[in-house]
């Protein structure tokens, strides 16, 4: 936060820095390993008296010296120049708490270099005891170099005891001090082997070349058992976070690990056949191919040691995009761009929206992102989100996985850089409201001296559709509980010799059955997307349906009409990309396929690649019974959900239900969302919703709960566990006596059962279930449905004229015929 | 944007500050000596280069010089870019940024240099090349070098022109806009063709105890060089102070004893340099310049200071102190100075030469 961010494009993600330390690192440990080949050959040249050893060893540290002085040397000091240009706050870390560990560096290198200048003039007789204590003392001061530079790489990744005292020492032996050491000693060695196994190819003779073949094929192979042993060394220190990143365990690196695999045991078998002693076109190939494969080798532990880091610069202090820790929950509510010293935007407004955002993007991602550029690419990576999904992400970030560091900023911050990301770099468009086709739909017919009443109430006022993609909630089916009465002083719920029918226009049309005094039709397959009609091709979550009731002469008794909500406007498009494939809802196979690959890389399955359909509840059971299985489906959608939504209040439940109001099924109708009421009123906050789910799971064993328990604030309430689509809201939690509300939130009461649900609870008559009078859940009458203002209220309006609770209002008479003075159904009806 | 708003925090160093000033100031002295050979002999070999078809008196030498001298200017520079950083990191961070790609570029260009010098030493050494086009082009990639770092010296201690930054995010500043970048420039490249004359008679001193009977028209050529630029150094000196800041300048101009005081030696320490240089008294003459160069050194120190008064004091560093990490480092100074010593104590012969003239 305290200094300036270079604004690369292509260059941004620190290219420079990835460029320049790949080739230092390679170079380093050749330069640490070469010499204590040198060294060693040295030694052994004097006392064999090789002479034609001697001619090679000259051309070996010849090379050597040019390669690693010109290049090695340079790019040591490029990583300071780039370091100190990449990541200014952790390169003044580094320098200030150990310049001095740094100058005795410095000191080594100083030596290094004139034992090695020196050694490289002093070929002239057979043998020299200077020579040989000039190649001793450049392997020795090498391999101090080395030696001190991992103290501060090593640090970087686990600071140890550091973290409190921030002394030289503590940070310097630190838990990976030693074993990294020793990797890396013997990393030089198989590279110096290496090396030689590809010089020792020019050497003419081939007595010669196949003895020193085999000599060097010994430091290739040798170094290896070394390495494995260092290397399980090192990472039984780390923590488990950082373990998970090291094995590849984290998506985001496992190429690392994978690369690890199979570059070793090639290593291995270039060494082995070299040392067989192989002819010299296929030794030449073979030692390219191993040299090629030892550079990935050193490449893919490095990459392993970066990913363990994450998200940190130095663990524990300083984040990836250099953010100290000690300040950066401050900056959640100063903001980054008010602490930021080089911002030229200090708080986000209307007018700098997207600047603020491009900024915050430079400040905060620029260090590991690009743009357009080879190292993580924001622009494919962002492509497919629209603001409100960027802004999810941006809320989980270094939750789930813990590779990214967490977004700091204000709630106006992130909310800038989601629109820079998406709006800013790919044009993304909010979303706005759009006029939806509205038409008048007839009211049913309905005489005063009609001798039947039929009500007919969907079970789900919201009603989430997708069931024929790459995967299946399985909840899209609709169901309708009917009443048939007989309309007189005491009306009569009639089911003996009715045959009732349903019709969905141009779709399901089916029968009832009869349940107690009512009748049920279940499994009713609606869509949003009527086949015939005058909304062909369109989009309609909210088909009629038209019930009749006939006796079984075929009589018709009565007849009604109703809404069977379905909507496909899943808003998984917000966060996993793809189109609509209706327009204005549908998830198209593109987003279906990213819901699966998501799955995949958060919890290790291959669902993306089966064939055929993945149902959810397959492993995610709603209805399992307890146990240490897999969450239920309800619990971990919102749970690992609610970590990505956090704090957004009712705009979270509208970014996947079809609740938006802006969206095309609007599909709160009712008069709760006309007063001003949303989701959280009755559902909590999702966070607080989820963490009702998730302890219902962890009350029941289910361990998996705990993680995204750990990840979850509550915000209004503490979790009160409920079990999915049975324990729901209850209106009395707010309608205490069936009266108007004094407050408005109803979380942490839940219905205690099927029969307790809105749906198929009964009234004090034990007769009418509360939705038969009132409508649908969250389409209670008088409802506004947003595709024809009386759509959703066809059956009072068809019993008693008036959009209202059926039998409401005095209207008692609809079903009793005369008006009545006793509130039997329930107290409060107005009667009183 | 006020420019003060706009420093880093400073972070505390393990010793005293003075300390730390001391190593910067002695190993960018070291640095700055290599440094203006290295620099001087590669101008120096492109002009003789120039001046006949063939290949002048010693060329192959001089380049032969150049690679270790690179390889030591690269490393012992890398000394003072630590100490500088110690002390004025929040400074050096900054200016590095506002100009990262071209800071970048000195790595690049010393590292093209560099190779380069390898590839003239190994090619002038049968003596009948002249390789003007590799001294050419390794001149230009030094000096490329050099103008960058002061470009970086002067964004170092001109926190006003920091604001730069909001219209040039990139790392494509400037310091042209400073009237004192040029002058420094120049001082620091006519010092190094000074610096490269002298290594050059040098050269020629110890050809002609050698027996070699063109060693004094080596000594004259340089001593020549060393002369001339050491005289266009007041030149540029001058110009350079009148071009610092008034109050900066007026520091040196008796405001500040000491920085008045550096001032005046190096004028002498330059002046006497220059006029041995043409007395042909070549070891007083290097003496004085290379004192002059210690004395200039410790001058530019304290117009940094100077600069930086407004803002920053290193004395207000906070200091953590960790004697044991300062044993470590001069116990291993001393160690690796010994093995230097060692190692130049039993110079090895070079390779015999092939015997023609100018290898």
């Amino acid at each position: 936060m305290d200094y300036p961010v270079l604004q690369w494009g292509f260059w941004g993600g620190g290219l420079l820095i990835a460029l320049v330390a790949t080739i230092h690192v390679f170079i380093a440990h050749f330069a640490v390993g070469g010499g204590m080949f040198i060294a060693v050959m040295e030694t052994r040249v004097q006392r064999l008296g090789l002479g034609v050893m001697k001619d090679y060893l000259r051309r070996y540290a010849k090379f050597f010296l040019v390669f690693t002085m010109v290049v090695g040397g340079l790019t040591g000091v490029g990583i300071w120049f780039t370091i100190s240009i990449g990541a200014p706050g952790a390169t003044a870390t580094l320098i200030h708490s150990f310049v001095l560990g740094w100058a005795t560096e410095w000191t080594f290198f100083l030596a290094e270099i004139v034992t090695l200048i020196t050694y490289m003039r002093s070929f002239e007789s057979e043998r020299s005891t200077r020579r040989l204590i000039l190649a001793w003392m450049y392997a020795a001061f090498a391999w101090g170099s080395l030696a001190m530079v991992q103290g501060f790489i090593s640090f970087m990744l686990t600071p140890g005891d550091w973290l409190t005292t921030h002394r030289f020492w503590d940070g310097f032996f630190n838990p990976t001090f030693w074993p990294g050491l020793v990797f890396r000693t013997a990393i030089a060695a198989l590279l110096a082997g290496v090396f030689g196994l590809m010089t020792a190819q020019s050497v003419e003779d081939e007595k010669n070349r196949k003895s020193l073949s085999r000599f060097c094929a010994l430091w290739a192979v040798l170094p290896i058992p070394v390495l494995v042993a260092s290397g399980w060394w090192h990472i039984s220190v780390l923590s488990p976070e950082q373990q998970a990143l090291a094995l590849g365990r984290s998506p985001e690196v496992a190429a690392g690990m994978r690369v690890f695999w199979w570059v070793a045991p090639t290593v291995l078998a270039g060494g082995v056949l070299l040392a067989g002693g192989l002819p010299r076109k296929a030794a030449r190939v073979v030692a390219t191919l191993t040299l090629a494969a030892s550079f990935l080798f050193i490449g893919s532990f490095e990459y392993m040691r970066e990913a363990a880091r994450r998200p940190y610069l130095i663990t524990g202090h300083i984040y990836s995009n250099g953010i100290a820790v000690a300040g950066a929950e401050k900056l959640n509510t100063a903001g980054v761009l008010a602490s930021a010293k080089w911002s030229r935007n200090k708080a986000v407004t209307a007018e700098n929206r997207l600047d603020a955002g491009r900024e915050l993007f430079f400040l905060q991602c620029s260090s590991c992102h690009s743009q357009g550029g080879p190292m993580l690419d924001i622009l494919p990576r962002s492509a497919k989100y629209t603001a409100s999904g960027m802004e999810s992400l941006l809320t989980g970030l270094g939750k789930i996985g813990k590779y990214m560091p967490p977004f700091f900023g204000t709630p106006e911050e992130k909310k800038a850089l989601a629109a820079y990301l998406t709006e800013g770099l790919h044009g993304v468009k909010p979303l706005q409201a759009q006029g939806l086709p509205q038409s008048e739909t007839p009211v049913p017919a309905f005489d005063e001296s009609a001798p039947y009443l039929l009500t007919a109430v969907a079970d789900k006022g919201i009603n989430m559709l997708y069931d024929n993609g790459q995967w299946t909630l399985n909840i899209g089916a609709q169901a309708i509980t009917a009443h048939l009465l007989k309309r007189e002083g005491v009306p009569a719920l009639t089911t003996e010799g009715v045959t009732l029918t349903y019709a969905v226009e141009g779709q399901a049309a089916g029968s009832f059955m009869v349940a107690g005094n009512a009748f049920r039709a279940e499994g009713i397959n609606v869509s949003p997307y009527p086949a015939s009609g005058k909304d062909k091709d369109g989009f309609q979550p909210y088909p009629l349906a038209v019930i009749q009731a006939t006796d079984a002469s075929g009589k018709l008794l009565a007849e009604t009409t109703l809404v069977l909500p379905v909507s496909s406007e899943l808003g998984c498009k917000n966060c996993h990309g793809g189109t609509w494939t209706h327009g204005v809802a549908g998830i198209a196979p593109a987003t279906a396929k990213d819901v699966l690959k998501g799955h995949d890389r958060l919890s290790l399955t291959d669902l993306s690649k089966k064939a055929g359909q993945v149902d959810c509840r397959s492993c995610h059971d709603d209805a399992a019974a307890g146990g240490n299985r897999s969450l239920n489906l309800s619990a971990a959608v919102h749970g690992l959900h609610a970590v990505y939504l956090a704090g957004r209040g009712a705009d979270a439940c509208d970014m996947c239900h079809p609740t938006d109001p802006k969206g095309a099924t609007r599909a709160l109708r009712d008069p709760h969302a006309a007063a001003g009421l949303d989701c959280t009123n009755c559902h909590g906050p999702l966070e607080d919703h989820a963490l009702g789910l998730l302890t219902k799971e962890k009350e029941q064993g289910v361990k998996a709960a705990n993680a995204l328990i750990s990840l979850i604030k509550p915000r209004e309430s503490d979790p009160s566990p409920r079990t999915p689509w049975v324990n729901q809201p209850k209106c009395v939690t707010c309608h205490v006596g069936y009266k108007s509300p004094e407050q408005a939130q109803a979380y942490g009461t839940w219905t205690s059962g099927a029969k307790d649900l809105f749906k198929a609870k009964r009234d004090d008559l034990d007769a009418m279930t509360c939705a038969s009078c009132h409508g649908s859940v969250h389409a209670l009458y008088p409802a506004r449905n947003p595709y024809g203002k009386d759509r959703d209220n066809l059956q009072p309006l068809q019993y008693q004229k008036l959009a209202r609770t059926i039998g409401g209002a005095k209207n008692c008479k609809a079903c009793h015929t005369m008006d009545m003075d006793a509130a039997a159904h329930h107290p409060g009806m107005g009667v009183e | 944007m006020e420019p003060s708003a706009m420093i880093p925090a400073a972070e505390a160093i393990p010793a005293a500050p003075w300390l730390f000033r001391c190593l910067l100031d002695v190993t960018f002295f070291v640095h700055i000596l290599f440094m203006n050979t290295m620099l001087g002999l590669t101008l120096l070999g492109f002009v003789r280069s120039l001046r006949s078809s063939v290949a002048p008196l010693a060329l192959g030498q001089q380049a032969g010089m150049i690679p270790n001298l690179t390889a030591l200017t690269v490393n012992i520079g890398v000394a003072p870019l630590l100490f500088v950083q110690v002390l004025y990191g929040q400074f050096l961070y900054v200016s590095s940024t506002l100009m990262g790609v071209y800071w970048f570029g000195v790595v690049l260009a010393v590292m093209g240099a560099y190779g380069l010098a390898y590839r003239q030493k190994y090619a002038l050494h049968a003596g009948n090349e002249r390789g003007t086009l590799v001294w050419g082009m390794m001149s230009l990639l030094m000096l490329y070098a050099s103008l960058v770092q002061s470009h970086n010296a002067v964004l170092l201690v001109r926190p006003d022109m920091w604001t730069g930054y909001f219209d040039n995010p990139a790392g494509t500043m400037t310091a042209w806009g400073d009237a004192t970048l040029l002058p420094r420039w120049l001082h620091f490249v006519t010092a190094s063709l000074a610096i490269g004359g002298l290594t050059l008679a040098m050269v020629g001193r110890r050809r002609t105890r050698h027996h070699d009977p063109h060693g004094e028209e080596l000594v004259a050529q340089g001593l020549a060089w060393f002369g001339w630029s050491t005289l266009a150094q007041f030149v540029g000196g001058v110009w350079w102070l009148m071009a610092l800041p008034r109050p900066v300048m007026l520091g040196f101009m008796g405001g500040d004893p000491f920085a008045t005081g550096l001032l005046l030696a190096g004028i002498a320490g330059a002046g006497a340099a220059a006029a041995f240089a043409f007395m042909r008294r070549l070891m007083p003459a290097a003496a004085c310049g290379v004192a002059t160069i210690a004395v200039m050194i410790a001058m530019r120190g304290v117009l940094r200071q100077l600069y930086l008064e407004p803002y920053f004091d290193t004395a207000s560093l906070p200091v953590r102190p960790e004697p044991s990490t300062v044993a470590m480092f001069f116990g291993f100074f001393a160690v690796s100075l010994a093995v230097v010593w060692w190692a130049a104590k039993h110079p090895v012969k070079d390779a015999p030469a092939s015997g023609v003239k100018g290898a």
